[in-house]
């Protein structure tokens, strides 16, 4: 498989790669937890839609 | 036959109505190569300090890049004069396709001067140039002149260059409009056609194009454009054009909200790209490009009815969505139809919008300065009226479209904190006080607030070090956060970024501006690579780092244009909010961030170093000299032409 058809996008919090399921809406961020909505340019590509739920200052930090 | 190495020049009287034509110096193509660079040379040379932008004395270049007409992105036409917004150099580019019709029609760089007697505009076809009566057209809104001229032409393949309301009417940020979208939209050129009483450009050739070696650039065109089709960026562009930009931006919180006091809108699920994939009936692009990144797009609005248009970008997502606190896709729609048709930069007004209301919010001003309007957040009507009264100057809107520096003492001192512009241009719709590679790039760029003179959007990817030294000849942190190094991050994309310019590239398709997929894949990156291309398309051997070299004394001819019109080190510094306020929002990567004065001041310095000016911002004259901008140096260049 090469290196632009895995189903990641990049936690733009911690920077690593979130694996997505096919087709999935949501995807969180193993390392640091935060959750994003996904959408699907195309059927192999997923990207960053926005955040699941706005966060909180306290979670912040 | 036009060739990019034996074009033309053509200078305009419009008082005169005189025209006087010349070969392009090969010297100025070494040089500066075309587009932006020439631009920057004709103005720096023929300009003296101190013309007022707005009178007949300004000098409007139009200048096409050197690549112009090849199978590539490659039509960016740079419009240049003195900007009545800033009193810098006003320098903005556009796509669609212009730029090889009129090399096509002859011309590779128009000087325009004086101010025609009544409205007018320039006919240019096959070598020959045509005063023609524009009154007719006055009133236009820039789709609609551009159909009639072709109506009057009899030739529906004419390409312009227009004006709308704005630009007649002279606010300050009038952009220069071609095709449905595309607009140099930046520094207020709109209004310099405008005081010339020039309606617009039109363009039309039969002429063929020839290159020096026209398989090889076949041959490096198709590589060029496999390469890009192999990127993640391609996809995205193709689907969602630079809209895609906020899903991320917005996410992470750096965004400008209700002007500058939040990063981050919540909701804002119909201003993401992904919601405008219901209005769209389609996608359009510029000459040659195989991303053809904007949607076609139809929106029933009840206030205008039934509207046709093309876009938005980031820029217009930005401000007519999160700049607003307006989670509206019709609203977001509507607005860039107003702005594309009335012919204003979509960026400096909507920050001059939203300044207005955190003023009024804040007690600053209020309904008497206003018309008797009351301003908040979240209103799409506010919003349109205050663009139509921006482009027609009515009322408050005369006030707003005078730009940052003039509205500011109209509307007392106590506003200025709250107006975040640098050099007199306003900040994008970005917030970026947590990134310091952008915040350097943006209060540096020579045509004030910008980010399309150097933007490192590589800095955001959190790229291995060593892939960031290889790439930048320097160590260099993966933290966008940090500061170390990241002089250098600007001043490699301000050199790279001057010589696409001047290729008339578009960045989104031939640089790492967005992506680093176009540096895995090895994409046409490269100074090597451009300077292979300049070649099979010239038969001009400049190597690398020559390119590059091109790229310094782009940058550094700027610097000295804007250095002759008292701008100083004091220039290029971000608004004082960026220092005082932490960021309120967002992930916990940037939240709570703020600029560090002291860190700001050692960046600017080691960035002056790197460019080979003092501490002041001031070119060495080793520098001026290695670059051949000493006095006699540029007296030498312009005199082979204006001599
Ligand atoms: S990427 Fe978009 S702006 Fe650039 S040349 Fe292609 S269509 Fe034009
Ligand atoms: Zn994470």
């Amino acid at each position: 498989m090469s290196r632009h058809s895995q189903l990641t996008v990049r936690c733009p919090n911690c920077l690593s790669k979130i694996p997505v399921q096919k087709n999935s809406a949501e995807a969180v961020c193993g390392k640091c937890g935060i959750g994003y909505r996904i959408c699907w340019p195309s059927p192999s590509q997923p990207m960053i839609r926005g955040l699941l739920a706005p966060i909180s200052p306290r979670e912040s930090e | 036959m036009p060739t990019a190495l034996e074009s033309r020049i053509a200078y305009i009287d419009l008082s005169k109505k005189k025209v006087n034509v010349k070969t392009t110096p090969r010297e100025w193509v070494k040089q500066l190569l075309g587009g932006r660079g020439v631009s920057a040379l004709i103005l720096y040379g023929l300009l003296k300090s101190e013309v007022d932008p707005l009178s007949p004395e300004n000098v409007l270049v139009i200048s096409i890049g050197l690549m112009a007409g090849i199978p590539l992105p490659s039509a960016r036409v740079n419009i240049g004069a003195k900007s009545p917004l800033t009193g810098a150099i006003g320098s903005s580019n556009c796509g669609g396709h212009f730029a090889p019709e009129m090399r096509r029609a002859g011309f590779d760089h128009i000087v325009i001067v004086g101010r025609a007697e009544e409205p007018t505009y320039l006919w240019i076809s096959d070598g020959t140039i045509e005063f023609r009566r524009a009154t007719q057209l006055w009133g236009l809104d820039t789709v609609e002149a551009q159909e009639a001229i072709k109506d009057e032409l009899g030739d529906h393949s004419a390409q312009s260059l227009v004006i709308g309301p704005a630009g007649e009417n002279l606010v300050r940020y009038a952009n220069v409009r071609t095709g449905v979208k595309s607009s140099a939209g930046r520094t207020g050129m709109g209004a310099v056609m405008g005081s010339k009483n020039l309606k617009a450009v039109t363009v039309r050739g039969s002429w063929d194009i020839e290159f020096a070696y026209p398989d090889k650039v076949l041959d490096l065109c198709i590589r060029f454009n496999e390469n890009l089709r192999k990127t993640r960026f391609f996809t995205v562009m193709q689907v969602y054009g630079t809209m895609h930009i906020f899903s991320y931006t917005n996410t992470a919180g750096i965004v400008r909200v209700k002007n500058s006091q939040s990063n981050q809108l919540f909701p804002s699920d119909n201003i993401e790209a992904e919601a405008v994939r219901p209005y769209s009936v389609g996608h359009e692009g510029c000459y040659g490009c195989p991303i053809q990144c904007r949607h076609r797009y139809v929106v029933e609005s009840p206030r205008y009815g039934l509207i046709y248009d093309e876009g938005p970008e980031y820029t217009s997502q930005g401000c007519w969505g999160s700049m607003m606190a307006i989670n509206s896709t019709e609203c977001m729609l509507v607005c860039n139809h107003l702005v594309n048709r009335l012919g204003l930069d979509t960026l400096e007004t909507g920050s001059m919008i939203a300044w207005a209301i955190e003023i009024f919010e804040k007690g600053l001003i209020d309904e008497k300065a206003t018309d008797g309007m009351t301003l908040r957040w979240g209103s799409p009507e506010i919003v349109y009226e205050l663009i139509e009264k921006i482009a027609y100057r009515k009322g408050f809107g005369a006030i707003l479209a005078e730009g940052p520096k003039r509205a500011i003492e109209k509307l007392g001192s106590a506003t200025a904190y709250y107006n975040m512009n640098v050099k007199g241009m306003s900040w994008l719709q970005t917030e970026d006080r947590a990134i310091p590679s952008f915040v350097l790039g943006v209060c540096v760029s020579t045509r004030g607030a910008d980010h399309l003179r150097s933007r490192p959007a590589i800095d955001l990817f959190g790229l291995p070090k060593e892939f960031l030294e290889k790439l930048y000849g320097a160590p260099m942190t993966s933290d966008y956060t940090s500061y170390e190094g990241k002089e250098r991050m600007v001043w490699g994309n301000e050199l790279e970024y001057a010589v696409i310019d001047s290729l008339g590239l578009c960045k989104f398709a031939c640089s790492h501006f967005i992506t680093p997929h176009s540096i895995y894949t090895d994409t046409f990156n490269s100074y090597q690579e451009l300077s292979e291309l300049i070649y099979y398309v010239t038969g001009l051997e400049v190597t690398g780092d020559q390119l590059k070299t091109c790229g310094e004394r782009i940058y550094t001819l700027e610097r000295m244009f804007n250095l002759r019109e008292g701008f100083t080190r004091k220039d290029d510094y971000p608004p004082q909010r960026y220092f005082d306020e932490p960021l309120p929002s967002g992930l916990p990567i940037v939240r709570g961030k703020r600029m560090d004065r002291e860190k700001y001041e050692k960046l600017l310095d080691a960035y002056y170093t790197l460019h080979g000016w003092d501490s002041n911002g001031v070119p060495k004259a080793e520098t001026l000299r290695r670059l051949g901008l000493t006095e006699e140096g540029i007296k030498a260049l312009v005199g082979e032409v204006f001599g």
